[in-house]
């Protein structure tokens, strides 16, 4: 169910209000109902994987805690590992491991294979992912097994983060979940806040640059050459937006209940290099790579400069590949790999490797590291949003050779993106200056989510836009 | 009472309601603008309570007229006294009979399910819908994004509702539309969303309107156009007019689909709703001299297949495609006011005729 529907918001109040009110045993179970209710109002099926994904990790966990041999443990991990990795791979990557086959049809001879048309289950990347890591935890001795199923099923169904995350580490919400908060007023009216603020990112901001940037991405030969570079900062601009709402959202009706989710942004429009960006970028699916891949592959060593930058572009090869079945997005995963390992290498392995900043410290050379990533990034980000290959290399070549006019009617886009733009660089340039917590400490919360409120009912785009990253 | 007042929540829902009941409420958005038989508001959307008035009177017999911007009187906003729900009246008056118009401008297939079904649940005698092809969409475009009017609204109502599960519109009806429709009848603060945009927008040119207001304004776009090759030529209406002759075959063909199983469905509902009066069609005088030959061939082939469709069968149908001469016509669609008064004496006629 969509975060920015009605029935949403119709359906969350009774289910806050009963948190409040019902002893914490109730009071679990009927969390644990709503979340499903909310994830399977679209589709009930994606109940049944849901279940499956808890029954399997709750199981596993324990036996491999419990386990009195090494080789028990490992079988016990594997049986979790392949049972996430092979829903994902079921209901996300079979179709398009068939269409790749049936290219070699021709050549090696033999009937195409009829493709599964499978639904693709809404979050279904985000909590194999949060599940996976419990059981490599668990297996890792990092973390204790749940033994509560109740709260282990939370968890894995927590309705504020299921469908598009933050991706969270046991050890940070099964704790906070097995108990119940008293929230104080403040604390609650912080995550009003906070779910206003990411219905203002989505609504008024997101939406609006996802028509402008439909229909340059449909057509990019009839778009005059600076429109096509506006759509490319603009997607980023839009799939930032968008998806840290989400998150916004998330983070706020947690706080409702007194749950505090990880960050999942931190200015990343605003990165000077590949390697900043994603650290600031989706930080919980980064950091899941790091630790559970990355790590596992034997990470970066200084000694060993192919390994290291090997291991780099296939750590981001598999986050793109993460996010959709789709060559494109592999593509964009090995262009992200290239650029972080790129970086590594000038930072670390190169004849000129410097612990100081590329670009110098001075104010210019910040701006420049910002502006050349920048453009780095709007350039990648085309093969996220372009359906192929031949499409993409339409598009970079439009935004060559077409005519260099701006006409007067993007104007109006042209500034929304850079508004967008400076809020993020005054708050992140002078954010150790100015505290702007301080700064609207005077205003009362209610006086700010007022506001919020009225912004959202007359400045919203439309309603009910389904998030971008609720199809991974 | 001192701890309400240092909640920011307790402030928060205090003033949320200040806006619903005070602020919002003054707002034109809900006043009706009475013309002489046209209630229409400022916005020039079909005003909200004359759908939503009480039950019939059971002394009168009731006709409601459906129909089109001609039988809305679109050209004639500040004076609903020359356009033929007005002579229909006139011409009715001393007779038991009340005409009740709730005709719209661009009226789409989604307008015209709904507020038959509303006039069968209001015991209408007779429902008269006076119509042209045009007004039955493709059932690719038939959705709830229609901006005309507030008639979507009326799905609020729980019997409205479920009883257009058995309509065209049944695909987009989830438990969602109800409650969203409840929320924003209900909510002054949110209808008056579309009064404000439509007020800021007067002066802006489309692009920018699209731009600042986006969907609520986009969504009148003409869903052929959007199928054309350059965005901005779309929304200035520069289409590719080859691209949409060569889809306007095609369209018809749907149309005509369209009416069959708006007919189908409208059965189901006059049995579900027990509906005791009668449901005729009328088709609209066109001017075709006005028209290209091709979407005249077009228009004529669908009365054709209309006109002797069994899917009539238990509702009146009326031609009067060619019911007006040349001469009075306007617009392919719209006739002046002399046009206005032929038409009405005809209509006259017919539902005098019906309610005997």
């Amino acid at each position: 169910m969509n975060f920015n529907s009605y029935l949403f918001f119709a359906l969350l109040i009774p289910v806050i209000i009963l948190y409040r009110v019902l002893p914490w045993s109730i009071g679990k179970v009927m969390l644990v109902t709503a979340s499903y209710v909310f994830y399977g109002y679209a589709e009930p099926f994606y109940l049944v994987l849901l279940f499956y994904s808890s029954v399997v990790d709750f199981i596993g966990a324990i036996m491999i805690h419990d386990a009195k041999s090494v080789v028990r443990r490992k079988i016990w991990l594997w049986i979790s590992i392949l049972g996430n990795l092979g829903l994902l791979l079921a209901f996300k990557y079979t179709d398009f491991i068939i269409e790749n086959i049936n290219h070699l049809s021709g050549v090696l001879v033999f009937e195409p294979i009829e493709k599964m048309h499978w639904l693709l289950p809404a979050g279904i990347s985000f909590y194999t992912f949060q599940t996976l890591s419990y059981t490599v935890d668990v297996y890792r001795r990092q973390s204790e097994p749940c033994r509560n199923f109740i709260t282990f099923a939370l968890y894995v169904a927590y309705f504020p983060q299921l469908v598009a995350g933050p991706i969270e580490r046991a050890s940070h919400l099964i704790n906070q979940i097995s108990l119940k908060h008293k929230v104080d007023p403040t604390a609650f009216m912080k995550g009003v806040e906070r779910i206003l603020w990411g219905l203002i990112k989505k609504c008024v901001f997101a939406d609006r640059l996802a028509l402008f940037i439909t229909e340059v991405y449909a057509d990019p030969q009839s778009m005059p050459a600076p429109v096509i570079w506006l759509a490319m900062i603009g997607f980023m601009m839009q799939l930032y937006l968008d998806f840290s709402a989400y998150t916004d959202i998330a983070i706020g009706l947690a706080a409702l209940m007194g749950v505090q989710l990880a960050e999942n942004f931190r200015h990343p429009l605003l990165a000077r290099n590949p390697v900043d960006f994603w650290a600031r970028w989706h930080i919980t699916l980064t950091t899941w790579f790091r630790d559970y891949v990355f790590v596992s592959l034997g990470g970066l060593k200084r000694q060993q400069l192919a390994k290291s930058m090997f291991n780099i572009i296939l750590v981001f090869t598999l986050t793109g590949f993460w996010h959709g079945a789709n060559w494109n997005f592999i593509l964009f995963g090995i262009y992200a790999g290239l650029g972080v390992a790129g970086y590594q290498y000038l930072k670390i392995f190169s004849p000129w490797k410097t612990t100081k900043p590329l670009f110098g410290k001075s104010g210019w050379g910040e701006a420049f590291a910002i502006l050349s990533h920048s453009v780095y990034m709007y350039v990648g980000g085309v093969f996220f949003r372009t359906p192929d290959l031949p499409t993409a290399i339409h598009l970079y070549r439009s935004a060559i050779t077409n005519s260099i006019a701006l006409p007067s009617t993007y104007v109006p886009y042209a500034l929304l993106i850079g508004f967008v733009f400076l809020v993020h660089f005054i708050r992140e340039k002078y954010s150790h200056k100015i505290s702007f917590q301080n700064l609207i400490q005077p205003i009362p919360s209610w006086a700010v989510s007022a506001s919020y409120v009225l912004i959202l009912t007359y400045a919203s785009y439309d309603y009910q836009v389904t998030f971008i990253y609720f199809q991974f | 009472m001192k701890s309400v007042l240092k909640n920011s929540f307790f402030i928060l829902l205090i003033l949320l309601a200040a806006f619903e009941g005070y602020w919002s409420v003054n707002l034109p958005y809900s006043k009706a603008i009475p013309a002489a038989f046209v209630v229409r508001n400022e916005f020039n959307k079909r005003a909200w309570p004359e759908f939503t008035s009480g039950k019939k009177n059971s002394n009168q017999k009731l006709a409601v007229l459906i129909g089109n911007s001609q039988s809305c009187g679109y050209e004639y906003a500040s004076d609903s006294s020359v356009i033929y729900p007005y002579f229909l009246r006139k011409n009715l008056t001393g007779s038991k009979i009340v005409i009740e118009n709730w005709s719209i401008r661009g009226i789409r297939t989604p307008d015209i399910e709904i507020l038959t079904t509303k006039a069968m649940a209001k015991g209408a005698d007779i429902v008269i819908l006076s119509l042209n092809p045009t007004n039955f969409d493709a059932p690719e475009n038939i959705n709830l994004s229609f901006p005309n009017t507030d008639v979507k609204l009326l799905l609020s109502d729980w019997k409205i509702y479920r009883t257009m599960k058995s309509s065209l519109l049944a695909k987009h009806l989830t438990f969602e539309t109800w409650l969203s429709m409840k929320v924003t009848l209900s909510s002054n603060l949110i209808r008056s969303r579309t009064p404000v945009f439509t007020s800021l927008a007067e002066g802006l040119s489309l692009n920018d309107q699209i731009f600042y207001f986006g969907n609520p304004i986009t969504r009148n776009l003409n869903p052929d156009l959007l199928k054309t090759k350059n965005f901005r030529d779309r929304i200035n209406h520069k289409a590719n007019l080859n691209e949409i002759q060569a889809t306007k075959e095609a369209e018809f063909i749907q149309r005509v689909s369209t009416f069959m199983q708006f007919c189908r469905y409208l059965k189901m509902r006059v049995e579900l709703l027990r509906f005791k009066g009668k449901i005729v069609f009328v088709w609209q005088p066109i001017g075709m001299s006005k028209i290209p030959d091709e979407d005249a061939r077009l228009m004529n082939a669908f009365n054709h297949i209309a006109c002797s469709s069994k899917e009539l069968n238990g509702f009146g149908f009326y031609n009067h495609t060619n019911a007006l001469p040349v001469e009075v016509f306007e617009t392919f669609a719209h006739f002046d006011a002399a046009g206005h008064k032929l038409y009405a004496e005809k209509l006259t006629l017919l539902i005098q005729d019906e309610l005997q």
